[in-house]
């Protein structure tokens, strides 16, 4: 008995210190502000820290990898040009550009009031060297740019491209073209934590993925950020990071799950901004196997996706149909004429698949045709909606007698290489910095890198070739609009929906906004109210 | 001069015992190397995969060459062994950065972890799995028991966002993001702890059944010994060998960090570092990692079979004289 | 001491009839479901539990109850194969290790303590990377990462058991290795194992689950309980039926088996610990 009661005794001797840590905690946390959920209505005239809960938390070189998304993200660097929402090139850094009559060379006009963070004024020299570090150490800039070399003149810079490149003026907008005091990368300070940029903050602390502290730059060209300070805070998973802005320990998040688009739609204390990226979610048929290899069959199967729902229901709302690769902000984008496209009529699917010889003799459910069982191989990789739509089209596909079998890969290079599938679910960014060419070549043109389909068409290879050269805006729409005619009308590939990506903010936030780039959203005007 | 006599075979025998550490490392790292080289997917093309822009096969092929990734397999292997030898654990294909830097980052996170949750399970499994242990089939026994059986069968991600949900967002006792401050320690210690408590009352409560089931507890009541006085210092003495060695193989998994709890709670320790490194094939972050596995393995066994020796002067360890 | 011998019988008793009652509905289940688990309904999507779907339809609109049905015999009898193949492999290891000794000996035991001091994290993801998705491949990886600690515990008891007497005078008597090992050392060194594989079947549902989670395991659109947690934790917040079924599932498979096993070895090793206290109490009366 008196055993028992000891360890009772001990046992409420544990559970006491923990309530009383707890009571402390509530005490101090009344105190401090940042924690507490009050602070969702609250309103102040005066700069207030910001804080940004990030779900992909990155390093800050520019010249490294994908750093530059970070740079260009936490308002630390800027490139010469930007893309606005509806994806044309706008200058920023510069005031004027000008194209050699040879094609080759372009003359840019830089502001002359841009300081880097080191006081340092941003001048021709100084974009000549930001530029040639970053096509020594960036091989997908340096095939991008195609430099030959560039002279510096004040305020004025000459780049010559080895051949004429249309797309140059896109790819200044890439983040890896963030221009940076390549001076001050002398070995003294780690690029990678503390980059000296032009944008409106600076790094002051940097915690290897923990998070960045941001520090207004106060000669930014653009006038005095509206933030006391930017705290970029690294939360590595997704349920969390919902959480926290749920609790109002955040001001803004990105990276959210979709899941989670309603839990913040449909409460006052948060605004989300929403906006269709070029992202698009994509199938590919592998044109080789025996049943992809018929149109009438693929038309079959595009017509057993149900591409709304997929959008509406599996992403939440978070993805908008579509027929063409890109999204309608782009003029080449609208596929309101793409009418070889079938819509989704599963009875016309079934219709369609009998009248080619595709019947279930057998009678086991399943369709087959001369004696073969139709089977199909549904592959895909983990990127979210992927899965997703991939095994909604099993499913569908199964309701219409074709069976369908379903894998996923971690990466899904050596399958699509190999061809070892029949339909590819995949997402593609088609236009990053604008330009559909780089995609368009990839994915259709015969032979490519990404034409895992083996997809061949010497008209479409003609187009894209014209495309290489062609520097009129508008031509290079239609051309565009035109291999995408082509390459869908026979349903060689099948376009599904382009992700809408979010953000969520407290209710008071401006200056951050979703934008269809994905790569801006600190910027001098983000402040808590 | 006890000590001076068994201090001779002890330094040899763990001598030894560190000695087999070698051999271990050496095998776990090959067998690291080659199943993920084998593997499929590659850092490169994963990174690329995720990013979704398609690139020319020359920039992959050239990404590829930097990560040294085109050598065969036996030459990634030796360079990877003959660097590490020389101190150099190389830099993570992920973001270029020293991989030592990132493990002694993560380290000092993750034993702290460690050390609160083992505590915490101590504090909590000890005298619980004693009450149900000497109420034994009594009600008290079964609620415990079968509050046990709910906590171990959780899944860690459910308790952790449990936890949160109720501590955090409902009650608000504690913020959700935390990780900075020592307030951060309190959730994750509890994820961790409130299954391993689960598990480890029933491993005291079998641990104390066996020695209470022993001829000296009977001798020691019949002298005429207080129940709580055997229970303190003879039965729990004995039971403690088994209870070390089951800690020593929990405390062996938490050191290697635990993913899901460490991702949730935003605590950037070794579970963490790894989980990342797998996904995205870091095959230096990973090769460190699992060295560093083995070394705490070897040498949590090592601590383990020595405090035997400590506890029961009767074991003999191998190679001692007897 | 026999009254709570006789009491642990009972209890071991009633917990196997309803262990085997648990497996016969494992295997049944299916037939019992009211919807088809694969199909998907987009437009019934992520709905609460009603009258159609009696626990509610997952983010693809299918039918959670029929789906945890149709998951319990792949979920379960995954667990027990799984533990039974390592309970094997371990055994064979550890009988082979604890009983010929020496160079046999040390160098199984390296190789036990190589696979030990494998996270099994790496070694689960490299098996499912070399030998592909999959229950199968699951399975293998999972047996992989579990047999050492079982090589271990049939090592030390052969260790202590071969000491025996009556193992010597079967080696007197002219009997054979082979029969020395499946007569006598087996049974008994069996004893403690089984204990610790019981003990270990709701543990393993958890890892299969915790294998779905990363991605391996049975692939979609197969329903497997872990792989249903996976799916369902974003959505945990808003439509916490998703996760909550599957996880009851789990756990109740859990603490039966480990009910099982404490009563298994109660009943091998019955202790009784009432003396301690009332002996005191007899004491304490005039």
């Amino acid at each position: 008995m008196k055993r028992t009661l000891t360890l009772l005794f001990l046992l409420l001797l544990t559970l006491s210190l923990l309530a009383s840590c707890r009571t402390t905690e509530k005490l101090e946390s009344a105190n401090d502000t940042a924690v507490s959920g009050s602070q969702i209505n609250g309103t102040s005239t005066e700069r207030q820290d910001f804080i940004f809960g990030v779900y992909n938390f990155s390093k800050l070189d520019p010249a490294d990898n994908y750093n530059g998304w970070g740079t260009i993200r936490y308002g630390i660097g800027e490139t010469l040009f930007n893309l606005d929402e509806h994806l044309e090139i706008v200058p920023v850094l510069v005031t004027d550009h000008a194209l050699s009559g040879d094609k080759k060379t372009w003359t840019l006009q830089l502001r002359d009031d841009v300081k880097f963070h080191n006081g340092q004024g941003m001048d021709g020299l100084a974009v000549k060297a930001s530029l040639e570090r970053l096509v020594a150490r960036h091989e997908r800039a340096a095939a991008d740019l195609k430099i030959a070399s560039i002279t510096a003149d004040g305020f004025s810079v000459a780049i010559t491209t080895t051949e004429p490149n249309p797309t140059l003026l896109n790819s200044l907008c890439d983040p890896y073209a963030c221009i940076i005091d390549a001076t001050a990368d002398d070995g003294s300070v780690d690029f990678n934590q503390y980059p000296v940029g032009t944008g409106p903050y600076i790094v002051q602390t940097y915690k290897e993925d923990v998070s960045a502290t941001l520090e207004p730059f106060a000669d930014y060209w653009g006038g005095m950020p509206a933030s006391k300070s930017v705290i970029v805070k690294s939360i590595s998973d997704v349920d969390t990071l919902a959480l926290a802005m749920q609790n109002g320990e955040i001001d803004a998040a990105y990276g959210l799950s979709y899941d989670t688009l309603d839990l913040f739609s449909q409460d006052d204390r948060f605004k989300v901004s929403q906006a269709p990226t070029t992202r698009v979610y994509m199938l590919y048929f592998n044109l080789e196997r025996d049943f992809m290899a018929d149109e009438n069959f693929r038309r079959a199967v595009c017509m057993a996706v149900d591409k709304e729902s997929y959008g509406s229901v599996l992403l939440n709302g978070a993805g908008t149909a579509t027929k063409s690769a890109f999204p309608a902000a782009l003029s080449y984008g609208d596929d309101s004429n793409m009418t070889a496209v079938p819509d989704y009529d599963p009875e016309g699917a079934r219709i369609l698949l009998a009248e080619n010889g595709y019947t279930d003799t057998d009678g086991d459910g399943f369709l087959d045709k001369d004696g073969k069982k139709v089977s199909l191989d549904i592959v895909t990789y983990g990127r979210t909606g992927l899965p997703q739509s991939a095994q909604a089209l099993q499913s569908a596909l199964q309701d219409i007698g074709i069976a369908a079998s379903y894998e996923q890969f971690e990466s899904i290079d050596t399958v699509l290489k190999a061809g070892d599938f029949d339909i590819c679910a995949y997402a593609y960014v088609t236009t990053p910095t604008g330009d559909p060419l780089s995609y368009l070549s990839f994915t259709t043109g015969t032979g490519k890198g990404a034409n895992y389909g083996k997809y061949s068409n010497p008209q479409v290879d003609a187009l894209l070739h014209e495309l290489s050269l062609e520097f009129d805006r508008e031509k290079r729409a239609n051309l565009a609009t035109e291999i995408q005619q082509i390459v869908t009308s026979d349903c060689s590939y099948s376009y599904l929906f382009h992700l809408n990506m979010f953000m969520v903010t407290k209710k008071g936030v401006t200056g951050i906004e979703q934008s269809p780039v994905d790569y801006y959203q600190i910027t001098a005007r983000t402040a808590r109210e | 001069m006890m000590m001076r006599i068994w201090l001779g075979p002890l330094l040899r025998y763990i001598a030894r015992r560190l000695g087999s550490l070698v051999v271990v490392l050496l095998g776990v790292t090959f067998l690291t190397y080659g199943l993920m080289y084998v593997s499929p997917s590659d850092p490169v093309e994963l990174l690329l995969q995720a990013q979704g822009i398609p690139v020319s096969e020359d920039v992959v092929q050239a990404l590829k060459q930097k990560a040294g990734l085109d050598r065969p397999f036996l030459v990634q292997y030796v360079s990877w062994l003959g660097n590490f030898c020389r101190g150099d654990m190389g830099e993570s294909l992920v973001d270029g950065q020293p991989v030592a830097e990132a493990l002694q980052a993560a380290l000092p996170r993750t034993l702290l972890l460690t050390l609160t949750s083992v505590i915490m399970t101590i504090v909590l499994s000890v005298p619980l799995g004693i009450l149900t242990a000497v109420r034994q089939n009594r009600f008290s026994d079964y609620f415990i028991r079968f509050l046990s059986f709910l906590s171990h069968a959780m899944p860690s991600f459910f308790v952790s966002l449990l936890l949160l949900y109720v501590v955090a967002l409902k009650l608000h006792w504690l913020p959700v993001l935390a990780s900075g401050s020592a307030k951060g320690l309190i959730l994750p210690t509890l994820a961790l702890a409130i299954p391993m408590t689960g598990k480890y009352i029933r491993q005291v409560r079998a641990a104390i059944l066996e020695q209470l089931g022993q001829s000296y507890v009977d001798g020691a009541l019949s002298r005429g010994i207080r129940p709580g006085a055997i229970l303190v210092r003879d039965v729990l003495r004995n039971a403690l060998l088994t209870i070390i060695t089951l800690l020593s193989l929990s405390a062996g998994s938490l050191l290697g960090g635990t993913a899901a709890v460490e991702m949730i709670f935003v605590w950037r320790g070794m579970g963490f570092l790894v989980m990342d490194a797998i996904l995205k094939r870091d095959y230096p972050m990973i090769q460190a990692f699992v060295v560093w596995m083995a070394v705490i393995y070897v040498l949590i066994n090592l601590l383990v079979d020595l405090s035997y020796r400590l506890l029961d002067p009767r074991v003999r360890l191998n190679g001692e004289p007897n | 001491m026999k009254r709570s011998a006789r009491s642990a019988r009972i209890r071991y008793q009633i917990l196997l009839a309803l262990t085997i009652l648990f497996l016969g509905m494992s295997i049944l289940a299916p037939l019992l479901m009211p919807n088809d688990p694969n199909h998907a309904a987009l437009a019934d999507a992520k709905q609460a539990p009603s009258a159609e779907y009696p626990w509610g339809t997952d983010w693809l609109g299918r039918c959670v109850f029929s789906r945890v049905l149709a998951g319990a015999p792949l979920s379960v009898f995954a667990a027990l194969a799984i533990v039974g193949l390592t309970l094997m492999a371990g055994s064979v290891v550890g009988i082979a290790s604890g009983y010929f000794g020496g160079r046999v000996d040390a160098f199984l035991m390296r190789i036990v303590d190589i696979f030990l001091a494998f996270p099994g994290m790496v070694l689960a993801l490299a098996v499912a990377g070399m030998l592909g998705k999959g229950l199968n491949n699951a399975v293998i990886a999972l047996v992989a990462t579990g047999w050492p600690p079982y090589a271990r515990i049939m090592r030390s008891q052969v260790l202590t058991l071969k000491e025996e007497n009556y193992i010597y005078a079967a080696k007197l008597n002219g009997q054979t290795t082979v029969s020395i090992l499946l007569l006598h050392i087996l049974p008994n060194a069996l004893r403690l194992v089984i204990v610790t594989a019981s003990l270990s079947i709701g543990g393993t549902v958890l890892s299969l689950a915790g294998l779905s989670f990363l991605g391996l395991g049975p692939q979609p659109p197969v329903a497997e309980w872990g792989s249903m947690l996976a799916d369902g934790r974003g959505l945990m917040q808003q439509h916490p039926w998703m996760v909550f079924y599957p996880g009851l599932a789990i756990l109740l498979t859990s603490i039966l088996f480990n009910l099982l096993g404490d009563s298994v070895r109660d009943v091998l090793d019955p202790h009784d610990s009432h003396h301690l206290f009332q002996k005191t109490q007899r004491k304490r009366k005039p």
